[in-house]
């Protein structure tokens, strides 16, 4: 259970399964200002989004540690009247078209190569989007 | 006088006298028909005599031939039929035999279709006889060549690539020689090449972005402060890794242009705003090269149903390379308009195209290896001296991409006096392309 977050202060809810870049995404995000909640698996990440009081925004991988992808992810959040306002970044290495296609479909709100793109720039995109 | 005549005027007219000048003008113009009769007759025998020798001769050129065609047709590894005009088979080889697991007697007379099912790759439906190769070839007199799954009498099947080539006799079309070449293994190991290359380079992705990801932090700070000489090896760093994520992409994209997965999306693509857009993400490089960079695109060029990922892949290619290739101060001019066929002799005459073209003032291709240009993993000997950095495989996929859309590319160059690329894009639109992957 993470600690709750400062005043203003937006939480981005890291999912990824790749230590070393989970970890670099969590400093980035946490330099540019953010309360930052990791996590590597789908179970986990649901259960964050049921006992954190709040959650801005979510970053989100493809494939992860355990059961299930970021897809099946995607889809109890959107399905979620609770929480299907919440932007989705998914950035992932491996996504085939059809599943951008589909995460496109579910709603989420961008996705990314990983290797062709700089973190400041995902996080601009970000902060664009939650202002 | 004659002998034969001698001897007759003995035997019959004994005791006449031949002397008598009435007989003298009678036997001598007997005897002139006499001796030219001989005549004839030896010009005659000499005349045989030849001809005889010639056919002897003929025949044993007509032996050898045979022999030579039948050590042929036996030493082929591919299987190849023969057929009549009606598309029977008359003729085939031992591999042939072979292939199909049947004595050759047993199949003269039939048509190959009575001999194995041919399956449509694409649909897997079965092929009628008259759209196979060997009656295509009958009825278009043209070569037809195909690659079919065939299935055997006994169900076993396998992939074949089949090659009808028809021949006449007097002008006539009289049936078609058939190779059937069993590629089921070539196909195998090219799959499995090109899967191996699209696995490897999906797998590289992930420590790529890790390298990337944490340079860019080290570069901006958030590991705390860093001196001037550590930024320049940090950056060193960053854009040696940004080419092996540049150089992963192409591999990625070459083995999905290769195993035929890529697909092909065609939407309404605005080509000037997508040039204004690959030219400002490479103005650092134009800089760096310090080069004059020009902009002349047709007013209103229409909007073009194209592949957005694909176009922008064609365009950064070109650019790029003209920036790579071009020595400092020279000159870039990217341009594009609208143009028919007929104009610049390439595409279909009547047909109007988008054309986007890239000159510079550049080091120029070499002529003799002008033919090379497109071929993967090629790169001129001229560049490769001057410039490292290229995978040779930009220009292999321009030339894919629009060979799959229905589009063209072609150059004009002299070595150091500089290149135009140009490419063509059906003003009507890339022909879609159904697949599994997008290229990067």
């Amino acid at each position: 259970m993470a600690e709750e977050p400062k005043e203003g202060q937006k939480t981005v809810l890291i999912v990824e399964d790749e230590k070393p870049l989970l970890n670099a995404i969590k400093i980035k995000l946490e330099n540019s200002g953010f309360d930052v909640v990791t996590t590597r698996t789908v179970d986990q990440a649901l259960s964050y989004m049921e006992d954190l009081s709040r959650v801005d925004v979510i970053w989100l991988d493809h494939y992860l540690l355990g059961k299930g992808t970021g897809l099946d992810f995607v889809v109890k959040v959107k399905g979620n009247d609770k929480w299907k306002q919440i932007p989705i970044f998914v950035v992932s290495n491996t996504a085939s078209p059809e599943k951008v296609q589909s995460y496109i479909k579910f709603g989420v709100t961008k996705y990314y190569t990983k290797a062709d793109f700089r973190l400041d720039q995902i996080i601009a995109d970000m902060k664009e989007v939650i202002v | 006088m004659h002998k034969t005549l001698e001897r007759q005027i003995k035997k019959f007219l004994s005791g006449a006298d031949v002397s008598a000048p009435h007989w003298q003008d009678f036997l001598t113009s007997i005897d002139q028909a006499y001796i030219h009769f001989d005549e004839d007759r030896q010009l005659m025998n000499r005349s045989l005599e030849i001809s005889s020798r010639e056919l002897m001769d003929f025949n044993e050129k007509i032996a050898t031939e045979k022999a030579k065609g039948d050590i042929v047709l036996e030493s082929i590894s591919d299987a190849l039929f023969v057929t009549e005009k009606n598309a029977t088979i008359s003729l085939i080889n031992k591999s042939g035999e072979i292939l199909l697991d049947c004595d050759s007697d047993a199949m003269k007379g039939k048509m190959f279709s009575d001999l194995v099912l041919s399956i449509n790759l694409e649909n897997g439906e079965s092929v009628p006889p008259e759209k196979q190769p060997i009656q295509m070839a009958i009825s278009t007199g043209n070569k037809v060549t195909g690659t079919f799954l065939l299935v055997k009498k006994d169900s076993s099947r396998f992939l074949a690539q089949i090659s009808a080539n028809p021949y006449t006799i007097n002008h006539q079309i009289a049936g078609v020689a058939c190779i059937v070449r069993d590629v089921t293994k070539e196909k195998e190991i090219d799959r499995a090449k090109s899967e191996f290359v699209s696995l490897a380079s999906h797998q590289l992705r992930t420590p790529l972005s890790t390298i990337g990801w944490y340079t860019e932090m080290l570069l901006a700070g958030d590991a705390g402060a860093i001196n001037d000489e550590q930024k320049g090896y940090l950056e060193e760093i960053y854009h040696g890794n940004k080419r092996m994520v540049d150089l992963v992409n192409a591999l990625l994209n070459v083995s999905r242009i290769e195993l035929g997965t890529f697909m092909l999306t065609p939407e309404p693509v605005d080509f000037v705003e997508l040039s204004k857009s690959v030219i400002k993400e490479v103005q650092p490089q134009i800089h760096e090269h310090v080069l004059n960079f020009e902009e002349k695109y047709q007013p209103n060029l229409p909007v073009v149903p194209a592949d957005g990922k694909l176009s922008r892949i064609l365009f950064q290619n070109l650019i790029t390379n003209a920036i790579k290739y071009t020595p400092p101060n020279g000159k870039v001019i990217v341009s594009l308009s609208t143009a028919l066929g007929k104009d610049m002799g390439h595409g279909n005459p009547t047909e109007e195209y988008v054309l986007f073209s890239v000159a510079d003032t550049g080091y120029g291709i070499p002529k003799k290896q002008a033919d090379k240009i497109f071929t993967k993993l090629f790169r001129a000997d001229n560049v490769r001296e001057k410039e490292t950095d290229g995978t040779g495989l930009g220009l292999y996929l321009v030339r894919s991409v629009l060979e799959a859309c229905g589009g063209e590319v072609w150059f004009d160059s002299e070595e150091n006096k500089g290149t135009t690329f140009y490419v063509i894009v059906p003003l009507s639109g890339m022909r879609a392309k159904k697949g599994e992957k997008a290229l990067i």
